[in-house]
């Protein structure tokens, strides 16, 4: 499902060479959910911006789905992420003038799916995290849970082969983070693949299975 | 898609209604400027041509500057007339003399002129009759004149009353036998005529014999012969006189109303395209506003465009986005401006009796074309600087 292969992600600044990435090597299955852990600067984010195709790597393979994502275009990069990659970020990253509604309805819009079908599969994710009755609600007028389960329900509405989490807890206190981890064990149950960045080991525990980064070296625990 | 970008622009403009609005002045004052100047321009011209063309009979009036000693006398104008393609001939003397009745004095025009005259400057006459052969046979004093002498020299109720009335013209008597219509003016016709009040119609003949007038003719108006054109007219009654004059062509000079048209026509085309441009720089400058505002409005929105490109927009998308919201700006801004105007033209219409002034359709879509191409061009920089964004740069954005 996904399978990076020797990926190296480099900045050069000046003659000096710096490897966010060093010849990263990891792979997830198929209905997996996978945790990586990482203190900060350990090269996590990048690992993350490639897997969900927002940044290219310099060096190496990466497969998703089977298909090598090097070759790609910008515009063909932006419909696989369209498609096949529903984001969860630390931030939320709603955005501000738009409804909860018109929020998960974004990335349909942006698929083309007809009115008809976009209504139903919109009214779907969010009852599936409880939202439904606060579709018109803007993102400021919601709690940081509420705005979180928004986002985890636009990631829904795509029904992505992989959901892609960035500290989905992190700007949350524990009890509402315990509730979006619920979540996300639901929609791993429901055979989805999940994969989410994390530094803290109590919520990485939750996962399946652990990959562990530091100084941009990826190490699979099984 | 098409819809759904319409939606996001209007959702954007209406996010920012202050800002949206003052970057739409600029456009507005733009296409307001624009078509008031325009309209007001063609209509001003459109009636100046209205009232030319309904005023002037279609004739040629010639006027002879130097007559080589062989001056021209109506028996020369009779000779003339009917043959070929030229129709009427009259002479037409013109003068200013004090015209008198009870002890009221006013400045008239008098025109010497024969019975064709009135047929020639397709003369209407309101009451009684214009000058006639045997006025001219018998040198008889007649007068035909225009209401207003009948009304402010004569002082009597009705024209009608006028008739058979005396008139003192130059100290000779004069017994009134036609008055002429009334038309009604607006205000562009009594500008250009206001100069010809009191006007008075005598006979050629009668000229002679009261007021020293010489024989010989130094000005006269034709017509066309019926089914002929006035400009066959022109070039036969050119190549008979210049015959008359051996060759010289400065000698007279012939002037129809045409060329006066096409002369005022320029000078209010050129008018209209001068007022135009100035107004159009009004609205390049309203597009670099929007320019401005869009640019902020990218920089300030770049997280929400990290947003958009993370879950999927492409920068096609982007671009149509931004482009649409500039676009919007224009045409509502050109909405605005048109509904302005109007009110503006319909206020001056009022305003001014006689006149209407007109938002012409053509005007109407100039400035609709003009001003989505101004949104189009001024949106596409903009636009693009989003487009071009990377999505991950664009996220880490606060």
């Amino acid at each position: 499902m996904i399978i990076l292969k020797d990926v190296s992600k480099i900045y050069r600044m000046g003659d000096n060479e710096f490897y966010a990435l060093d010849h990263a090597n990891m792979h997830v299955q198929e209905h997996e959910f996978v945790s990586i852990i990482g203190p900060s600067g350990s090269g996590k984010s990048t690992l993350m911006n490639i897997i969900g195709c927002l940044d290219e790597a310099t060096e190496g393979e990466y497969f998703l789905d089977g298909q090598e994502i090097r070759s790609y275009s910008q515009t063909q990069l932006a419909r696989i992420r369209n498609k096949k990659i529903g984001f969860i970020f630390q931030s939320f990253n709603l955005i501000g003038r738009m409804s909860a509604w018109e929020n998960v309805e974004l990335p349909l819009i942006y698929q083309r799916v007809p009115v008809r079908e976009r209504r139903e599969r919109v009214a779907q994710s969010l009852e599936r995290v409880g939202l439904y009755e606060r579709r018109e609600h803007q993102p400021n007028e919601l709690s940081g849970g509420q705005q979180q389960r928004v986002a985890i329900a636009r990631a829904i509405a795509v029904e992505p082969t992989l959901f892609l989490a960035d500290e989905p807890t992190g700007n949350l206190d524990s009890h509402t983070g315990e509730e979006i981890m619920g979540i996300f064990r639901e929609l791993h149950e429901a055979g989805n693949t999940i994969v989410l960045i994390t530094h803290d080991s109590g919520i990485a525990s939750q996962a399946q299975r652990r990959i562990n980064i530091m100084d941009g070296h990826v190490t699979e625990v099984d | 898609m098409l819809l759904e970008s319409l939606k996001m622009a209007w959702v954007s403009v209406r996010g920012n209604k202050m800002r949206s609005f003052l970057t739409m002045l600029g456009i507005i004052i733009g296409v307001f400027s624009l078509t008031v100047l325009v309209s007001v321009v063609s209509s001003v011209s459109d009636s100046i041509n209205g009232a030319v063309s309904r005023l002037a009979a279609p004739t040629v009036e010639v006027l002879i500057i130097n007559d080589k000693g062989h001056p021209l006398t109506m028996d020369d104008l009779s000779a003339m007339e009917n043959t070929g393609s030229i129709g009427s001939v009259s002479p037409e003397s013109q003068f200013s003399l004090p015209i008198k009745s009870g002890y009221i004095t006013k400045d008239a025009q008098v025109y010497c002129v024969a019975p064709m005259y009135q047929e020639i400057q397709a003369i209407k006459i309101g009451s009684g009759r214009f000058i006639k052969e045997p006025d001219m046979e018998n040198h008889t004093q007649v007068v035909v004149v225009s209401a207003d002498v009948t009304r402010e020299v004569m002082k009597v109720a009705r024209p009608q009353d006028a008739i058979g009335g005396h008139v003192t013209l130059g100290g000779y008597d004069f017994v009134v036998v036609g008055v002429i219509a009334e038309e009604k003016s607006d205000a562009v016709e009594e500008l250009l005529y206001f100069s010809q009040s009191y006007n008075c119609y005598i006979p050629w003949n009668c000229a002679i014999r009261s007021f020293n007038q010489a024989q010989h003719i130094n000005r006269f108006a034709i017509s066309a012969a019926p089914g002929k054109s006035l400009a066959d007219a022109q070039n036969e009654l050119g190549a008979k006189l210049l015959e008359r004059f051996d060759g010289d062509e400065e000698a007279f000079h012939l002037l129809n109303i045409d060329d006066a048209l096409t002369s005022i026509n320029t000078i209010t085309a050129t008018l209209s395209l001068l007022m135009g441009s100035v107004a159009g720089i009004s609205l390049l400058v309203g597009g670099i506003g929007i320019m401005n505002i869009m640019l902020v409005s990218v920089t300030e929105r770049t997280r929400e465009i990290g947003i958009r490109k993370a879950i999927g927009a492409t920068r096609s998308t982007i671009l149509q986005q931004f482009l649409m919201e500039s676009l919007m700006i224009s045409l509502m801004g050109c909405a605005v401006g048109l509904l302005l105007s109007w009110g503006v033209l319909s206020l001056a219409s009022s305003a001014v009796p006689n006149m209407s002034f007109r938002l012409s359709p053509g005007v109407m879509m100039l400035s609709a074309g003009f001003s989505s191409f101004i949104g189009l061009v001024f949106g596409l920089y903009p636009a693009n600087k989003a487009a071009k964004m990377k999505p991950i740069d664009a996220l880490r954005a606060v």
